[in-house]
């Protein structure tokens, strides 16, 4: 039997087929520009209070030089919840097959935090450079003593903390990433339910763990002497610096776990999306 | 001997209820490759549920879709022939119709650069304009361009006139025409209510109401099959005895009848006899005639809770 599929098929590969191509330039005009247009933003208003203490208005402090995660995870966020609804639907309605929207929407995410990530990391070196520089000549300019130095030795131990810092900061990124690409698709499909799940399972187990822990406290402070007390907290206090080491040990483990279950129950939570009309 | 061709798209037993409402009720069709095919339904026929379905945006309950044997739900290979452009235009936020096309561009295997930009310029699309301060005209002549020239091998138009003005209207039923004659093998499916306006650029229907098919055929196999016959009454009514009247009328002291033949022959013998006068039944009165014979019919189409 003739099938005139066949030959699109057979000449062309899985990247133009699934449109994932098509789907990426889609992300990257939409998510780029934002991501850029935010570290020039960024730019701008360092550079206006870097001109602003030179000129004695206001004073300067530098601090710690890093890449801005927390605004990268901010924008992930926001940008996270965009791409789960207006940005999906976009894309479903021509008939783009779930598999390639779901894996440009992470990718896409992913990718725009790591770029904002690198471009505050190179803001945040010239804005430190021009500081260091202008530094001598300006009192309203303060330098932590660690930062006392030349400009070019001062760039070479910040690229030092920041490449040691950078893995963290992307393994963070993709963990989050994941998270709320997972809340996102949550939300666009059982939303009320989501909420109360997210306001809900905190209240309960504040209900039901702390509220009688503390209760019993107090019946033991009326009845117990103070030595049953003080062995009471020193277990207590025990227990949680044994959670603590065994998340500090293993931390990038329970960020990585945590970003592959949360991949999977995205892509599971949005192919069962409907579409809406 | 001619070789089979696999269906463009077939459907099979598809049933889909939305809580109480049966939207679609064991639809059965298939449509062969290369034809431009009308999906004709009245509204809440299940012809959007339908379209949904067939592009992967909903999974159906019951019953199957293939687009060229292949099913449809999440299928990167049978997805990728298929282009489907709804009623409600959405450009995602695009800016322009610049950045519109350069995605399509990615988005479809067989799309056409070149065809792409001569449809902007028939459709008096601006490049650069902001796409929200299009009409709702130039927002569908946008997306009919995206249709036209993403060389689809199945490509699906939800009420592709919403919005446009007559001229418009017509410049795209001959861009479809024209479309159809550069690629046979390309297939439009076209769903409307405007059945009179698109009849020209058919070569068949499907008609569907309450989720269930009414009819399909090819538009020459109709005029075969149902016809309306004129006359004195008497003789109209002597010669069309035994035949399913659809509708019957008085004018001018004639009667019409509009008939389903029963077989090719009685339409041939009524026109060798030459005692009534015989013309084609238009697609619109058709489709009102089938539509109002099937809401005569006891359906199920709500659904006990």
């Amino acid at each position: 039997m003739e099938n005139r599929l066949a030959p699109l098929v057979e000449n062309h590969n899985w990247f133009t087929l699934s449109r994932f191509g098509g789907c990426m330039r889609f992300h990257r005009v939409k998510k780029l520009k934002l991501a850029a247009g935010l570290a020039l933003l960024m730019l701008v208003v360092q550079a206006l209070e870097l001109i602003m203490a030179y000129f004695g208005l206001t004073e300067y402090r530098l601090t710690a030089q890093m890449p801005d995660l927390p605004f990268a995870l901010a924008l992930v966020f926001c940008l996270a919840m965009r791409t789960a609804k207006q940005d999906t639907t976009f894309l479903l309605r021509f008939g783009t097959p779930r598999t390639s929207v779901w894996l440009s929407n992470v990718l896409s995410l992913f990718l725009c935090g790591v770029i904002y990530l690198l471009l505050s990391a190179v803001v945040n070196a010239l804005t430190g450079a021009a500081a260091v520089a202008l530094a001598p000549h300006c009192s309203a300019i303060h330098l932590a003593d660690r930062y006392q130095l030349p400009v070019g030795e001062y760039l070479l131990n910040l690229f030092t903390d920041m490449g040691g810092a950078l893995p963290w900061n992307l393994l963070w990124l993709l963990e989050y990433t994941c998270i709320f690409y997972l809340l996102a698709c949550c939300l666009r499909r059982w939303k009320a339910a989501t909420i109360i799940v997210l306001v809900g399972v905190p209240a309960l187990l504040f209900t039901l763990i702390l509220l009688p822990t503390i209760q019993g406290v107090a019946e033991m402070l009326e009845s117990g002497s103070e030595g049953e007390l003080m062995v009471l907290f020193f277990r207590f206090m025990s227990w949680l610096e044994k959670v603590a080491d065994f998340t500090v040990e293993n931390w990038q483990w329970v960020q990585g776990a945590m970003a592959f279950v949360s991949l999977v129950l995205s892509y599971l939570v949005m192919r069962g999306t409907r579409q809406p009309e | 001997m001619q070789n089979p061709v696999t269906p463009a798209l077939e459907v099979e037993g598809l049933s889909h209820r939305f809580g109480k409402t049966q939207a679609l009720d064991g639809l059965t069709f298939a449509i062969a490759p290369g034809r431009i095919m009308g999906l004709l339904g009245r509204n809440g026929a299940g012809k959007s549920t339908l379209l949904r379905i067939v592009s992967g945006q909903l999974k159906a309950k019951e019953g199957d879709a293939w687009l060229f044997g292949q099913r449809i739900y999440n299928n990167t290979a049978a997805l990728s022939s298929l282009c489907m452009i709804g009623d409600t235009p959405d450009f995602g936020k695009l800016k322009n119709v610049k950045q519109l096309l350069y995605i399509c561009d990615g988005l479809f295997p067989g799309w056409d650069r070149e065809r792409a930009m001569q449809l902007v310029k028939l459709f008096e699309l601006p490049m650069t304009r902001p796409l929200k301060g299009f009409s709702r005209g130039m927002q569908t002549a946008a997306m009919l361009t995206i249709g036209l020239a993403s060389g689809s091998l199945i490509t699906i138009f939800d009420e592709p006139s919403l919005g446009l003005d007559a001229v418009m209207r017509e410049r795209f039923y001959d861009l479809l025409l024209e479309e159809k004659e550069r690629n046979p093998e390309r297939t439009f499916i076209l769903s409307t209510h405007l059945i009179d306006e698109v009849a020209r650029t058919l070569d068949g229907a499907v008609m569907i109401d309450k989720g269930r098919l009414l009819c399909q055929a090819e538009l020459s196999e109709f005029g075969r099959i149902y016809m309306s016959v004129s006359g004195a009454p008497d003789v109209v009514r002597q010669e069309t005895d035994g035949m399913t009247i659809l509708k019957e009328e008085s004018i001018a002291g004639s009667l019409v009848r509009h008939l389903r033949l029963n077989n090719v022959r009685e339409g041939e013998r009524l026109k060798e006899e030459g005692k009534v006068q015989i013309a084609p039944m238009n697609l619109q009165r058709l489709f009102v005639f089938l539509a109002q014979e099937n809401s005569t019919e006891p359906v199920a189409e709500e659904v006990e809770a």
